[in-house]
């Protein structure tokens, strides 16, 4: 029996370290009812947890602000130029 | 002035359909409303400007050049993005593997951190609005990011950018959604911990 069978008998139930193997599932919205519940539980009593998850979906949000600042202002004009010299007059294939 | 793609993908339909039909200002226009999401993932996974500008020129010709092809089984942008992922996947394919994160020793950082891991945490995710505004963030990102593996990098930035399904993902890294699942989790794990690391001016190691 795994361990989460061993849970499951008295109900989902989530600590610290068991929250960090279900960070994934839980901000992608793949946790089964039950332990998405028992999640909700643990991190509405615990303001660590709150913290780390807060990190954990806040660093790729991020990451993706980041990069759309360093986009160049003048990209748009030099890439139609660019694709307009190529492919303005065909048609796309079919 | 273009509007807000991922907000308008039925515009991007409309706009599919006419360029399909040879309109080409309407395929300009898509070109208008996803030029700067595609360059900020291809700078985000290959971390140069200059090969980011080629992959964005190169997914657009593709995208011209097949876009009879489109069915529109998956959102535009979706089938964009996928595009523009084999280009950068591509180019690093051609590389010589780097020695970054996959050497970064995370679990055992996790497991031997006492009864609870998370002591001493920095609140920099606290407020989100101001950190966007942050240089130190900024850097500490840049950093974080330069020290994953461009794998780690390309999935966690497929996923924030477009929400690529974990089949997508599993598909173009060729292995098992389970296998795709956990290892995005484990990148995004190494990212929040570097970034932390990073805001609280500890040395790269």
């Amino acid at each position: 029996m795994s361990a989460r069978d061993d849970d499951k008998k008295d109900g989902w139930q989530v600590d610290c370290r068991k929250l960090v193997g279900l960070l994934g599932d839980y901000v992608d919205e793949q946790l089964p009812d039950d332990v998405r519940a028992a999640f909700d539980d643990h991190i509405a009593q615990c303001a660590p947890c709150v913290a780390f998850l807060r990190q954990y979906r806040f660093a790729p949000a991020q990451a993706r602000a980041t990069l759309l600042q360093k986009v160049p202002v003048d990209l748009e004009s030099r890439l139609l130029t660019f694709l307009g010299d190529r492919v303005r007059d065909r048609k796309p294939e079919s | 002035m273009s509007r807000d793609a991922a907000a308008q993908p039925n515009e991007d339909e409309a706009l599919v359909s006419a360029a399909q039909a040879g309109d080409y200002p309407a395929f300009e226009e898509l070109v208008r409303r996803h030029q700067k999401n595609v360059y900020a993932l291809a700078l985000g996974m290959l971390r140069n400007p200059a090969e980011a500008e080629e992959v964005v020129q190169e997914t657009f010709l593709s995208a011209f050049s097949h876009l009879g092809t489109f069915r529109g089984d998956a959102r535009f942008s979706t089938w964009l993005y996928r595009v523009a992922s084999n280009h950068a996947l591509m180019r690093l394919r051609k590389k010589k593997p780097e020695p970054q994160g996959d050497s970064y020793d995370l679990e055992p950082r996790l497991s031997t951190a006492g009864a609870s891991p998370f002591d001493a945490l920095t609140q920099w995710a606290r407020r989100p609005d101001d950190a966007l505004q942050s240089r130190e963030v900024e850097g500490a990102l840049d950093a974080a990011l330069d020290r994953l593996t461009p794998e780690d990098r390309s999935l966690i930035l497929l996923r924030a950018f477009e929400s690529a399904s974990h089949e997508d993902l599993a598909h173009q890294f060729s292995t098992t959604v389970p296998a795709i699942k956990s290892r995005l989790h484990r990148a995004r794990l190494l990212l929040r911990q570097l970034l932390d690391e990073g805001l609280r001016g500890k040395p790269p190691r």
